[in-house]
């Protein structure tokens, strides 16, 4: 198998491979230059040509290669990506599963903990729940709601009921349609179930009837609902009423400012005559007013309290200016709070100002006494809505879920789901942990790969630049026999140049396991091109950039020496000769044919 | 879902958009060229360029002498 770092290193290769040709290639141009007696030219032709021959044979070869490993590396890629989204969705499908899976353990505690069940009782009522969620009513509310209703109606019921799924779906969506709490409709129910209403339809029937009342009377509901779940139990127990009868009564409390709790004390302070008009008499001696409770008293035993409290705050009267002593006395005499006696006459007064009709009132009072609640219900629940847009969605959603959980949960039962999903989830898992370490391993093995590569190319650098001296060389020799002095002296320089070049790539290299040949190579085409690796790359400069190195270089860059000028000067000299103009050296005149005649025969 | 958890949400699942594209891309493509170097055709033609290597240095060395 070939390995990325071998990659590299022939990648390395035929870059030095391609330098060397370039150098041979200036060698025959420098050879031509010396004009065609010269004998080795036509060796080096000869060269040239099959060099030219392998370099493009070597380039076509590296394309091939490139070409071949691109299109498998893209293929192999394609691949890995799908297989990956395979992998990303089969996990992300797990994990749905799994939290599902999470969702209905969580439901199953959550109902176990509110209803005091063990689990698989848990279990059954929930699936209860979720059976009744269904249609409309699956947009209404949500089985989270459902669990708290149906404990606020085994609390309120005293654990002595056993309450359908169906029940507490039915009295929680009622609840959020009237606008009260579940609490509140759970001890409603066990009021009226106390009172003799025991069916359910009828309790919701009275609820909605009640708030028609309420609203009639221009009192809050939620205050009426509140009152006949505080004292409700207290006062029919007193009374003996029925349910029908309660709640009028609490509406009607309610609308001139007293409590449900307050008829029932009014009620017993009056019923005990001798104290009663004891009272009364210290209060008429203490104010010097004239009150008599007796047609109350009367209205009591008769059972009319809306009545009776009417005659109650009409016998009271004005109450401004009274002391304190005469303020208790008023109290005890009636059984009630003054202050919720001076209520009631602002609020008679404020309901008369708003246009409460007492006929409507006496009308839905009627109704609900005849049982004619139909309407009521339709009014005040049938046409309204539980839940705003969102909370549908909401609990759309919720039911969903909790629908699926649900299903999951009895395939866990029977096959351990969730042991076989956390064990491929797992498996998962593992498999891209262990892709992760093998990228890590590889990429430390590439990063050594690449060391050892840049150790290989100053040899290879070195190899091309002495190749490049000796070529130097070869025209400095055909040169001086050829040129004479001048072009001697010219190209002497330049070999002068590649002589301390190649000496100071000899220098060792300060980088673990790197030969001390130095890292610079000379590329004729282009400008020098560096190694380093400190910096980790292969640096090339321009055709007007020039490289030398010594201990007082390379500190900041831009320095060193400029051998351009020198080369220029050689260019020019060169072409001094060949023309054969007059050129001066050093003080001495030469020209072409003088040189040309001191050429050694058999050259 | 609130718009808070709309927005956390987005916000991690770019988070995590990003750096998976980035890292799963780098993954896969070494190891899609790992794969790719044990590709028999691709083996041929490094074991060609070799030959071409030494083809050339053959030349070399035979006009050194």
């Amino acid at each position: 198998m070939a390995t990325e770092s071998e990659l590299n290193i022939l990648k390395l290769q035929v870059e030095q491979r391609e330098k060397a040709f370039a150098l041979e290639e200036k060698m025959l141009e420098s050879l031509t230059l010396q004009g065609k007696r010269t004998k080795g030219i036509a060796a080096q032709r000869k060269k040239m040509a099959e060099l030219q021959k392998a370099n493009n044979k070597m380039k076509s070869k590296q394309l091939e290669l490139e070409v071949s490993m691109s299109a498998e590396m893209e293929r192999q890629a394609k691949k890995m990506k799908t297989q990956a989204m395979l992998l990303g969705g089969l996990q992300k499908a797990i994990s749905k599963i799994q939290d599902l899976s999470k969702r209905f353990s969580e439901n199953t505690r959550a109902t176990a903990n509110t209803m005091h069940l063990n689990v698989n009782e848990a279990k059954k009522l929930n699936k209860e729940i979720l059976g009744q969620l269904k249609g409309e009513k699956a947009l209404q509310t949500n089985m989270k709601d459902v669990v708290a209703t149906q404990s606020a109606l085994s609390d309120a019921y005293g654990g002595s009921m056993k309450f359908t799924a169906e029940q507490a779906v039915n009295l929680d969506i009622a609840s959020k349609k009237l606008g009260i709490s579940n609490t509140q409709a759970a001890q409603f129910s066990s009021l009226m179930f106390a009172t003799g209403e025991s069916s359910q339809e009828v309790q919701i029937q009275l609820m909605a009837a009640t708030k028609t009342l309420a609203k009639a009377s221009g009192v809050k509901f939620d205050a009426v609902m509140s009152d006949i779940a505080s004292s409700g139990k207290d006062v029919a127990g007193y009374f003996g009423t029925s349910g029908k009868e309660l709640a009028i009564m609490a509406v009607q409390a309610r609308k001139m400012g007293f409590e449900l709790a307050d008829v029932k004390s009014m009620s017993e302070g009056l019923l005990d005559v001798e104290n009663r008009i004891e009272k009364q008499m210290k209060f008429n001696l203490l104010t010097g007013k004239n009150i008599n409770l007796d047609k109350a008293t009367a209205l009591a035993l008769e059972g009319d309290h809306a009545g009776m409290m009417k005659e109650v705050v009409k016998q009271a009267g004005n109450l401004d200016g009274l002391n304190q002593l005469e303020i208790k006395a008023l109290n005890e005499a009636l059984g009630v709070d003054i202050m919720k006696l001076k209520n009631a006459e602002a609020l008679r007064e404020q309901k008369e100002a708003q246009g409460i009709s007492a006929a409507s009132i006496a009308e839905t009072e009627k109704m609900i006494r005849d049982g004619q609640m139909d309407e009521f219900l339709a009014k005040e629940v049938d046409r309204q809505l539980a839940a705003t847009a969102e909370e549908r969605r909401e609990n759309f959603e919720n039911n969903m879920l909790d629908k699926a959980a649900q299903q999951l949960g009895n395939m866990d039962e029977a096959n351990n789901l969730a042991l076989i999903l956390q064990g491929i989830q797992m498996a998962i898992q593992g498999i891209m942990m262990f892709q992760g370490i093998a990228a890590m391993v590889k990429a430390r093995s590439e990063q050594q790969a690449a060391r050892a590569a840049a150790a290989q190319t100053p040899k290879l650098a070195a190899e091309a630049s002495l190749r490049a001296a000796s070529a130097v060389s070869a025209i400095t020799t055909n040169s001086a026999v050829t040129f004479g002095v001048g072009a001697v002296i010219a190209l002497a320089a330049a070999g002068i140049g590649a002589a301390a070049m190649y000496a100071l790539m000899s220098k060792p290299v300060p980088t673990p396991k790197v030969t001390p040949s130095g890292d610079v190579g000379i590329d004729p085409n282009g400008g020098p091109v560096v190694m380093s690796p400190k910096e980790g790359g292969i640096f090339q400069g321009t055709k007007n950039d020039g490289v030398s190195m010594s201990p007082s270089h390379g500190t900041k860059g831009g320095g060193g020496m400029n051998i351009q000028p020198l080369i220029r000067k050689m260019d020019e000299l060169i072409s001094a000769v060949k023309s054969g103009r007059v050129i001066s050296v050093d003080g001495y005149q030469l020209n072409e044919a003088i040189h040309l005649e001191k050429t050694p025969a058999g050259v | 879902m609130s718009k808070k958890q709309l927005k956390e949400g987005i916000l991690d699942t770019a988070v995590k958009g990003v750096l998976g594209l980035w890292f799963g891309s780098k993954l896969i493509d070494r190891t899609a060229k790992k794969i790719a170097m044990k590709d028999p055709e691709v083996k041929q033609k490094v074991t060609e360029l070799r030959d071409a290597i030494a083809e050339f240095d053959a030349i070399m060395a035979k006009y050194e002498k």
